[in-house]
């Protein structure tokens, strides 16, 4: 397996063996520092004011006190609002379409990367002939398949992952449990689909199973 | 995690810089639990995770007034956990006021010899590299916003990549020799 692949799957296996017990948050600060800044931001002003009072009746710029106006205070870690292009939402592939699954997609990032998502029969999870794949995307993302009638796991694997690999996103009990503890469950919940139904909510988001989904057929 | 956003979230963030201590509890404890998964791997699956993500929620706690783009909380926390991991020292001259109690969850690797190899090389990492190859192979970032997360121009972070890539190469190589 290439280093990138064992890269992957080491951190996917160090992201999900923790799960938050508890976040202990202390009580909101003392209201006398919104006081004292509001009083400090009111020293500004007048400084500023008495500033501009100098400058318009003609007394020396150097006396004036030098203040940078900074109405929100900066940070490296601020959000400087950068924008991905969205990509097209997905590309169905499917041959046969006589019934259709559907839900949301997600992966543990702030993106989804390009992905192939597999209808993959209950009785035969080798069979790989159902599925759609998707572009990198930031922003959500909806996928839609289109199977035989018949009884289904959903699965989705990054698209450059090898075929084999049991890394993916599923959709599942902890899925269906919200994603949050004591819920552990990431056994897959088999979705059955009949002829010219359409199945809703298929939502393909729990990627913290570590390992344990089927192979990504060939 | 990206996901479909929930439809009140804008608001409760809103709620949090409003000084609605709930509506920040809420925030806090949705960030740990997206962001825990981000700190773990940043960790190598160690409990310095805890004390990490601790650290980022406390400076979400005090700075969340700040943030001018409540949608943005998520990226925002994100890109301040990934420099707190990167200069430790800070890190670790603070006392955390929002603090994490996590719990391990057995998983399937780990303790392969290869894996830990690899674990192994890639804690010798510069914790700026381990960084980026968490950003790059695990979150699917793409390398000019890993640039931009790491501060670093993007050529920069594609040999950065490149040389920590042949880094672990060649220890891994070294401990096959062995």
């Amino acid at each position: 397996m290439a280093i990138e692949d064992r890269l992957e799957e080491l951190f996917m296996n160090d992201a999900n063996n923790r799960r938050v017990a508890s976040v202990s948050v202390p009580p909101r600060p003392n209201p006398w520092r919104g006081i004292v800044a509001f009083a400090g931001t009111a020293a500004i002003v007048g400084i500023v004011a008495i500033a501009v009072i100098l400058a318009l009746r003609g007394e020396p710029q150097a006396a004036a006190p030098k203040v940078t106006a900074s109405p929100v205070p900066t940070s490296s870690a601020v959000p400087t609002g950068i924008s991905t292009p969205v990509a097209p939402p997905f590309v169905p592939i499917s041959p046969v379409a006589s019934g259709t699954v559907t839900g949301a997609l997600g992966y543990p990032s702030d993106f989804i990367p390009a992905q192939v998502i597999y209808a993959l029969p209950a009785s035969n999870p080798a069979d790989g002939r159902y599925f759609v794949e998707t572009e990198l995307s930031r922003s959500a993302l909806n996928y839609t398949i289109n199977v035989p009638p018949g009884t289904y796991y959903l699965v989705a694997y990054t698209r450059d992952s090898p075929a084999g690999t049991t890394y993916g996103g599923a959709y599942t009990q902890y899925v269906k449990c919200g994603m949050v503890p004591p819920c552990n469950d990431h056994s897959l919940i088999p979705v059955t689909v009949t002829a010219g139904e359409t199945v809703t909510g298929i939502d393909v988001r729990d990627w913290y199973d570590g390992g344990h989904y089927p192979p990504r057929p060939r | 995690m990206a996901t479909a956003p929930q439809v009140d979230e804008r608001s409760i963030v809103l709620a949090a810089q409003d000084g609605d201590s709930e509506a920040l509890a809420a925030v806090l404890q949705s960030l740990g639990e997206r962001l825990l998964p981000l700190a773990s791997a940043l960790c190598g699956g160690t409990g310095e995770a805890d004390a990490l993500l601790g650290d980022t929620l406390s400076r979400v706690y005090e700075r969340i007034g700040d943030l001018r783009d409540p949608d943005a909380i998520t990226s925002w926390s994100k890109r301040v956990m990934v420099r707190k991991f990167i200069d430790q020292r800070r890190w670790f001259k603070r006392r955390p006021k929002v603090s994490i109690n996590t719990v391990e969850v057995a998983t399937p690797l780990g303790t392969t010899a290869d894996q830990l190899d690899l674990r192994n090389a890639v804690g010798k990492l510069d914790r700026r590299d381990r960084a980026l190859l968490v950003l790059y192979y695990w979150q699917r970032v793409p390398i000019a916003e890993c640039a931009r997360e790491l501060d670093i121009p993007e050529g920069t972070a594609k040999s950065r990549l490149n040389a920590a890539l042949r880094r672990l190469r060649r220890e891994l190589e070294g401990s096959h020799g062995n």
